[in-house]
């Protein structure tokens, strides 16, 4: 687990705007996690201090987060993002309509002194991909034949429950671990 | 004699016509900052193409505002702010590069505009006006610039005085039609009006994957009601719109060719919101 405080990325303001500072604090961003060692592909974007940003500066922030493969600034897929201390409505709505309009989600956490704890997603999922979030975070942990075998009747078979799960990791907001034969999934932040 | 944002049509002329007297015949006019601006731009771009008396035919006006924002083009740093947390109520910054919006400098900047608009009120109202400045400085280098090593002549400017605020981003750039051509949805567009009418009826943008321009939809959804007035101007057209009771009033003009482009914008606390004077000893 990282925890980037944008407070001390350079150049900082509370109220932050542009893509070029937005570029410049992704470049920042890419370079603290390069240089983590820690175990763990969490990355806590604490928002301390920041009153407002603008959609261009997001944009940029958030970019190698989700960036597609083959992009030069792409993350790796096991890096997982989070928001924390988003206290400013705009700040949150901005953050939300640029997710949104993009198809992307983020988690936006309460910041304990142990381990984030989930407040809501920000973004958009869509119906079956949001089902089966809510579902993962009220089992904590599962796989797709337990997902299917939960929802026997609704669903047709297991690969259905399978792609929705890979997608919720490829969207960063689960991961999966090998157990057996198995791929176990979780959200990135428990609720 | 007052010049503003609409007599910049004819002071191109007079700069291509030294004949006739050219631009001295302007000597001792007040000017808005947004002529300032275009008139430092326009000297650089001068001097640059290496057409020297015409770019000292500029200088030696010794208008409000020109000189200093002919230096602050030519000044190595960005910004020369004696008092960096201070509120003046004419200020200057250069935009040579990205690492020039990629400093602590620009920010300060940008404070120093939502300070002096506020006059100590601590209002809300100012903070989203100096986001809109800090997005109109950073439009420079991603689409005014050819490429980023290919740069161009731009100044921020803001001025503050008697109830009225205002601010300007001028450049000699490639202007908003080609800008908006480097993108594929708007390849097509073929004039500076339809490239200003793109980026104001359909907000649109020439950065690829985004469907619109964030930052001239927040100029437009936001200053506008603020009993503002916001002029662009790109190549040969230039597009006035203001708040007019409960309807927004676009005024389109088309002049003669002008190089790069400029965004204005005034904020009136009172009144129909008209670009104002610099002072003399801007």
């Amino acid at each position: 687990m990282l925890t980037i405080c944008i407070a001390i990325l350079k150049p900082f303001s509370p109220r932050l705007h542009g893509a070029s500072i937005g570029e410049e604090h992704a470049r920042q961003v890419r370079e603290l996690i390069a240089n983590h060692r820690e175990l763990g592909n969490l990355v806590i974007l604490d928002f301390a201090g920041v009153e407002g940003a603008s959609a261009s500066y997001l944009k940029r922030l958030i970019h190698p987060f989700f960036a597609p493969a083959g992009d030069p600034d792409c993350l790796p897929r096991e890096i997982a993002p989070i928001v924390v201390n988003i206290e400013s409505p705009d700040l949150k709505e901005e953050l939300d309509d640029h997710l949104a309009g993009r198809g992307h989600a983020m988690v936006l956490a309460d910041r304990n002194p142990k381990r984030p704890k989930f407040r809501q997603l920000l973004g958009r999922l869509d119906g079956a991909a949001a089902e089966t979030f809510r579902e993962l975070q009220a089992l904590k942990k599962s796989t797709a034949a337990e997902m299917y075998e939960r929802h026997r009747k609704e669903t047709t078979n297991q690969t259905a429950w399978n792609n929705r799960l890979v997608q919720l990791v490829e969207m960063r907001i689960a991961r999966r671990t090998r157990v057996g034969r198995f791929w176990v999934y979780e959200p990135i932040v428990q609720s | 004699m007052f010049l503003d944002s609409k007599d910049i049509p004819d002071l191109q002329r007079l700069i291509q016509e030294p004949r006739s007297g050219g631009i001295s015949r302007i000597r001792g006019a007040d000017i808005s900052l947004s002529v300032a601006l275009f008139l430092a731009v326009t000297h650089r771009a001068l001097w640059l193409a290496g057409k020297r008396n015409a770019a000292s035919s500029i200088a030696r006006l010794g208008l409000p505002g020109v000189s200093h924002s002919v230096n602050c083009l030519l000044s190595p740093q960005p910004t020369n702010s004696e008092n960096p947390l201070g509120a003046p109520r004419f200020d200057l910054y250069r935009i040579r590069s990205k690492q020039d919006l990629q400093c602590d400098e620009w920010l300060l900047f940008c404070d120093r505009f939502r300070r002096s608009a506020d006059g100590g009120r601590n209002g809300k109202m100012y903070l989203g006006v100096a986001a809109v400045l800090g997005e109109m400085g950073d439009n420079v280098v991603w689409h005014a610039f050819e490429a980023e090593d290919k740069p161009c002549p731009a100044i921020a400017g803001f001025h503050v005085s008697s109830g009225t605020t205002s601010f300007c981003v001028a450049d000699a750039g490639q202007g908003f039609l080609k800008s908006l051509q480097r993108s594929t949805k708007w390849a097509g567009l073929k004039s500076d009006h339809d490239a200003l009418d793109a980026v104001v009826t359909k907000c649109a943008t020439s950065r690829p994957n985004e469907r619109e321009g964030g930052g001239f939809k927040q100029l437009f959804n936001s200053l506008l009601d603020f009993n503002g007035l916001v002029v662009l101007r790109s190549g040969t057209s230039a597009f006035h719109l203001m708040n007019k009771g409960p309807e927004r009033e676009l005024h389109a003009d088309n002049c003669t060719q002008i190089h790069g482009s400029a965004v204005t914008t005034v904020i009136c606390e009172s009144g129909e919101p008209k670009e104002i004077p610099l002072e003399n000893n801007s």
